[in-house]
């Protein structure tokens, strides 16, 4: 590890502890070794009561698990707009409400995550600054239909293992992200990337494959 | 020309950073222009990977690494989002002429983010909106069977010639060459090089009709 030298220098241990506190207050549990460069936004959405009740953290409980890290801001080279995980219940039953899971190895960096069904990213997936994922747009997407749960479309996003979404992607309802699949900068994905493909563009489309036998004596991750 | 804004930086703190930014800059061994100033902070971060872990620091072996010869403006002063400049160069090699180089000419650079594993040479009078980002390397191999380490990584040159003009929240990628006089559209991914006189639009960046056209309406 080579020698940094930042100007100005944040006081991470101190803004780690503080946003160590906030997740627990929130039922949010976190991964062994976990730690964050500054307090993240939680988002909690309850669409099944009015605007006056207030949100009960219980409802949210355990259904956002980060990944060992969370790089919240100020970290990252670019300007990217911060990490903000949003969960919404649009109902009553235990699994109408968002969930995001982040399985070992992964670090949030400056994504923004919403969820009304679930978003899953799994082991090693590499992030860039200022993914957005969701898994629900919010609205239908015809505009003559009215504003309302029965008309959203709703569909998981599977990140697969050691796939890299690359800084300022912007993942679609619905789409599973392969293996080892790499996301170009600025990428709009709306349908499923292939394993060990390389996708660029708006929309995205298969720009490489990597499934050569690679050269002798090449590096690889074990 | 008169201007007013709700959020006008105060002179006094103005000078105080610009010569604090300065005063890192130096111990850098940064080269700074005569016109060089500082608004705002800058977010600088140096690597030096040539160093074993544990090594200390030392700025005099970056020497002549970081050329600015325009301003470094790190407010959000226009009508849209900024944020602070972002310098993040790694030095890879002790080889002069790579590892990590980032020459700017007579150019002001605004919310601009740099990232340097290889060089990014910019030429004088470019016309830079706010946001650019521009990375000579994605910092990890594509190939995702590939450990993420130095020699698996991908890195290229990216050169902006003169008068170029750059659009808001373009993102431009290794190995591109931007020709002198050359439009890149706000938001454009750059993937391919522009030549001289260009125009290109839309991610990936192409040349497009309706964007010329665009164009020649502005002109006429």
């Amino acid at each position: 590890m080579p020698s940094l030298y930042h100007i100005p220098g944040p006081l991470m241990h101190q803004a780690n502890m503080r946003s160590l506190t906030m997740l627990q207050a929130l039922g949010i549990t976190v991964r062994k070794g976990f730690y964050a460069t500054d307090l993240p936004q939680i988002n909690y959405v309850d669409l099944t009561k009015t605007d006056d009740e207030p949100v009960d953290i219980d409802d949210f409980r355990g259904r956002i698990e980060p990944g060992n890290g969370l790089l919240v801001s100020k970290q990252s080279p670019f300007n990217a707009d911060g990490l903000a995980l949003t969960l919404v219940r649009w109902g009553k039953k235990p699994d109408q409400c968002g969930r995001i899971v982040a399985h070992d190895s992964v670090c949030l960096s400056e994504c923004q995550i919403t969820s009304y069904v679930g978003v899953r990213i799994e082991e090693q997936v590499l992030f860039g600054p200022g993914a957005v994922i969701m898994d629900c747009d919010g609205a239908p997407a015809d505009p003559r239909k009215p504003r309302g749960i029965d008309n959203l479309y709703m569909a998981p996003v599977v990140i697969e293992r050691r796939a890299w979404i690359g800084s300022n992607v912007i993942i679609l309802p619905g789409v599973r992200i392969g293996h080892h699949a790499t996301v170009s900068t600025g990428a709009v994905v709306a349908q499923d990337v292939p394993p060990h493909t390389l996708v660029a563009g708006n929309p995205a489309v298969a720009a490489q494959r990597f499934t050569d036998p690679l050269p002798d004596g090449a590096i690889v991750w074990d | 020309m008169a201007v007013f804004r709700t959020i006008e930086p105060r002179v006094h703190e103005r000078m105080a950073d610009n010569e604090n930014v300065k005063k890192m800059l130096l111990e850098l061994g940064a080269a700074l222009g005569p016109d060089f100033e500082c608004i705002g902070l800058p977010y600088v971060s140096v690597h030096d990977a040539t160093k074993k872990h544990g090594e200390p620091f030392d700025p005099a072996a970056m020497k002549g690494r970081l050329v600015f010869g325009g301003k470094l403006i790190n407010t959000d002063i226009t009508h849209c989002p900024g944020g602070p400049c972002r310098i993040t160069l790694s030095k890879t090699s002790d080889d002069e002429k790579a590892g990590g180089r980032i020459v700017v000419g007579k150019t002001d650079l605004v919310n601009t983010s740099l990232v340097s594993y290889a060089a990014i040479i910019i030429g004088d009078d470019v016309h830079f909106e706010p946001r650019v980002v521009i990375m000579d390397s994605g910092g990890h191999p594509a190939d995702r069977r590939l450990r993420d380490c130095a020699e698996n990584r991908v890195q290229a040159p990216i050169i902006i010639e003169d008068h170029a003009w750059i659009g808001y929240g373009a993102t431009i990628l290794p190995g591109v060459t931007i020709g002198h006089h050359a439009i890149v559209a706000p938001g454009s991914v750059v993937m391919w090089s522009v030549p001289p006189y260009g125009s290109v639009m839309g991610n990936p960046a192409k040349s497009s009709k309706v964007y010329r056209k665009y164009l020649e309406t502005q002109q006429a």
